[in-house]
């Protein structure tokens, strides 16, 4: 996904492509904090998981 | 003409000293000056500067990065404050959403992997934490803002 794409009200951050998951219905992601770093998330989010599979 | 000053976690002193610096030269050359940043560094940018003399307008970086993905927002140059991983993270993701003049602003103690990690960019860059001085030597480097937009 493009650095800006808006997963879970949160828009990525990151160096294109940014690397998206998915396992089931949870979504396996990086998430940039400015103080701590990058972070890997897994979280459900069924709705989410089509609406990227859409590219929208 | 407009700059934004996008900035990380505050952690090293010398963010709030450059951020002020280089928005009074981007005032001076008539840049309308945007800061953005987490809560930490705005509130200790508002706290240096509380009648505004230098920075006029600030946002949180998050609406940032969401009005620049949404074309809410462009600015002619970028300034990304950059003294960890994360600060390149910013860096790629401000070029790949704006059409800005992107300018890394490196420090800490081991800016040499930052440097690199800043390819294609106009680099600023000192081995500074705590002294701001050498980082304001870099600055001082560039004689007019502006002709860098053009």
């Amino acid at each position: 996904m493009p650095p800006g794409f808006k997963i879970f009200d949160n828009y990525l951050v990151g160096l294109p492509p940014i690397p998206i998951a998915v396992d089931g219905d949870f979504i396996i992601m990086p998430y940039v904090k400015p103080c701590h770093g990058c972070f890997v998330l897994r979280i459900p989010g069924k709705e989410e998981v089509e609406r990227m599979r859409k590219g929208k | 003409m407009k700059a934004l000053l996008m900035m990380g976690c505050p952690e090293l002193p010398v963010q709030t000293a450059a951020a002020l610096y280089i928005a009074n030269k981007l005032n001076i050359e008539g840049f309308e000056v945007v800061a953005a940043g987490n809560k930490a560094a705005i509130s200790l940018l508002l706290n240096s500067d509380p009648e505004k003399h230098y920075i006029k307008k600030v946002m949180d970086l998050d609406r940032c990065i969401g009005a620049l993905a949404e074309k809410k927002m462009e600015t002619d140059l970028c300034f990304v404050f950059i003294h960890s991983d994360s600060g390149i993270s910013y860096l790629a993701t401000v070029k790949s959403l704006s059409k800005a003049k992107t300018v890394a602003l490196i420090f800490g103690k081991e800016i040499e992997p930052l440097i690199e990690a800043s390819a294609g960019s106009i680099i600023i860059a000192a081995k500074a934490v705590h002294n701001p001085t050498p980082l304001r030597a870099q600055i001082d480097g560039v004689k007019s803002w502006a002709a860098l937009t053009k």
